[in-house]
């Protein structure tokens, strides 16, 4: 993980435009080719029904992936916590949905648990511990803490927030959809219209300049894994409602899918550049590849198989492509 | 120079790991009654062939700088292919599969090496794609052994030894011996603690990086070989938690996790302590969630210390890319 800092450059407006737009280009160039393979190949793809069942299916990748992504720009790689935090948000809510407690006062009481949970990881990161092994601890810990708790069996529940993220819809369209909407709308304006999301992004791409600018890293650190919480605790809402009942070994995919979302939307690992928007369009592309192959008949391995040839296409395409503008 | 100059400071130098793994092997005989003699000593090293081979692959990948994700699939893929191949002989199965791995990690270090590219991006790229394949080459579920027979001399034990621990210790000498005496090593260590410099003074750009990957997929993937001939059977999605105990016995052993430091000796250290805690709570009973929630508490105060104790700047001074303190080092 050695973290080699660029020397300072000033490129020409010419290339600066292309190092925004070449990358962008080659991710769009495969979509269009996954999508135009899509159209010809399968029946029933260009259908609402299946549009609506695309990002249904990316609606939990999607918010977390989002949350995430502020993380991801300030230059802490990524949480390997996020399915243990997802699923800790889940159990949460079913288990105060379960004991008959206000659906207004178990949403504050997850979201203000959640805050805590990413407030501590943050502060412990932001310290100058790895985020990785910092994160990967945390979701070791949570995941112990869970299962004692539910002692093996299944939390059940049902409750009127449950039902409507569940079965609500508007114009024919999920609730769930409607918040994966919302969130990343939110999440991408706080990346580039506060302050705070401004400077995330100046953390990621040059740390010791800002550090020297004097920029609140700490604050900007601590906030990013704020973001993540909050999008895990709605995440752990929307699994709950779609679910109705969890064990903590559920959504066992969700921390590597959330990392190739990232991936594929083309946020740089190391930090500086992309965008939760970015993250959004990535999970739904996935969502996309995944739709294709099981209209097509394509049982978990193969599927499996195909999702990471396109990970590792895209994260070499980047690569390429980022450097060869350079 | 005699041997005990030799010795000494190496002793001191692995002075944590070995007090924090007498602690852990006392509070945990102490806790549980029946974690004594013999039984702990075979339950603790039969850890060594998983736990041990994986984390010694992430521990050279982490000396030459760079980060290994993909191990814990490697394993999962080679113990489906090790059955699958069974028909070879109990000795060619696993070779095969040892090479696939190796085949694997060498392809993704050159990328690695070639590229630039970030060695987690990749291998978590890696991660799902091997994930994906292991499906694949078991058909879409749990496979076994059609001759259980072939799995007999792996199931034989000899006091606290077994085939797969005398395995798993001859891979540890070599790996041992290639990294303090080889050039190669050598090279390892050069581009995990300065890259720069060591290119600069001539260091082969891919060799490092090829080689530390390859050891990562060989030792994975005899590692899943191994555990799955032995039980027979195998799954597509075994090994979850794998990761977490690979890297948690790299790091509480010593290695460092910016490169560049740490040896083999480190490694073992590391698994024992972490080995130690998951046989005497498996002794004792308990479900294994308990020994994923010490392994990572360990792993949090481990690192927690170790990063205390360098900001105070009580240590001699290292390369480090933590925050500078106001406390000049000493």
């Amino acid at each position: 993980m050695t973290v080699i800092s660029r020397a300072p450059e000033v490129p020409s407006p010419a290339t600066a435009v292309f190092r925004r737009v070449g990358p962008n280009l080659a991710v769009v160039g495969l979509v269009t080719l996954v999508l135009a393979v899509a159209a010809i190949t399968t029946d029933g793809f260009f259908t609402t029904d299946n549009a609506r069942a695309i990002l249904l299916s990316a609606s939990i990748v999607g918010v977390v992936a989002v949350a995430m992504t502020p993380i991801t720009l300030s230059g802490n790689l990524v949480s390997l916590a996020v399915q243990q935090m997802t699923i800790l948000a889940t159990i949460m809510y079913l288990a105060m949905a379960r004991d008959g407690m206000h659906w207004l006062a178990a949403l504050a009481a997850v979201v203000v648990a959640m805050v805590v949970v990413g407030v501590l990881q943050g502060a412990v990161v932001a310290l100058g511990m790895n985020p990785i092994v910092t994160t990967l601890a945390a979701g070791a810990i949570i995941f112990g803490v869970l299962a004692s708790y539910t002692n093996g069996r299944a939390v059940t529940a049902t409750g009127p927030l449950l039902a409507f993220v569940a079965e609500g819809s508007l114009f024919g369209i999920p609730v769930a959809v409607y918040a994966f909407l919302l969130f990343t709308l939110l999440a991408q304006f706080y990346v580039t219209g506060t302050v705070l999301g401004r400077q995330t992004l100046l953390v990621g791409s040059n740390r010791e300049v800002a550090r020297n600018s004097g920029l609140p890293i700490a604050t900007i650190i601590i906030s990013a894994f704020v973001v993540l919480a909050l999008g895990t605790a709605l995440a752990g809402l929307l699994t709950a409602g779609q679910i109705g009942q969890a064990t903590p070994s559920d959504l066992g995919g969700l921390t590597f899918d959330v990392i190739a979302a990232i991936l594929v939307g083309g946020t740089a690992i190391q930090g500086g550049e992309g965008s939760p928007l970015r993250s959004a369009f990535g999970a739904i592309v996935i969502a996309c590849f995944n739709n294709i192959m099981v209209l097509n008949g394509l049982s978990i391995g193969p599927r499996l198989t195909f999702t990471g040839v396109l990970v590792a296409a895209v994260v070499l395409l980047l690569h390429v492509t980022r450097k060869g503008t350079r | 120079m005699n041997i005990r100059d030799q010795l000494l400071p190496r002793l001191r130098q692995y002075l944590p790991q070995l007090v924090l793994f007498g602690a852990v092997w006392i509070a945990m005989a102490i806790a549980v009654p029946a974690f004594t003699g013999e039984a702990a000593v075979f339950s603790t090293l039969s850890q060594l062939p998983l736990v041990g081979l994986v984390a010694l692959g992430v521990a050279i990948t982490m000396i030459a700088g760079e980060l290994d994700l993909s191990v814990a699939s490697m394993a999962a893929l080679c113990g489906v292919l090790a059955i699958r191949l069974a028909d070879l002989g109990l000795i060619a199965a696993l070779g095969v599969v040892t090479v696939i791995g190796g085949v694997y990690g060498c392809l993704q270090g050159y990328l690695i090496a070639r590229l630039r590219i970030n060695s987690m991006v990749l291998t978590v790229a890696s991660l799902i794609l091997l994930q994906g394949i292991s499906w694949l080459a078991s058909g879409g579920g749990s496979i076994q052994l059609t001759q259980f027979g072939l799995s007999d001399p792996l199931l034989a034990r000899w006091g606290v030894l077994s085939p797969s621990i005398l395995v798993a210790v001859v891979v540890f000498a070599a790996i041992g011996v290639y990294m303090s005496v080889s050039r190669w090593g050598r090279e390892i260590y050069a581009v995990g603690g300065a890259r720069n410099e060591a290119f600069a003074a001539g260091v082969p750009r891919l060799r490092p990086l090829i080689h530390a990957f390859a050891i990562s997929g060989a030792c994975a993937g005899l590692a899943g070989g191994l555990v799955s001939l032995r039980a027979a059977s195998a799954t597509p999605d075994a090994f979850s938690s794998l990761l977490l105990a690979a890297v948690a016995a790299v790091l509480v052993g010593g290695v460092s996790l910016y490169g560049g430091r740490g040896t083999v000796v480190n490694v073992v250290l590391g698994v024992l302590i972490v080995s130690t805690l998951s046989a005497s709570l498996a002794i004792s009973g308990q479900p294994t969630y308990v020994a994923q929630l010490l392994t990572g508490l360990l792993l949090l105060v481990v690192m927690a210390f170790e990063f205390t104790v360098k900001r105070l700047g009580a240590t001699k001074p290292k390369v480090s890319r933590q925050p500078k303190t106001l406390v000049p080092a000493s």
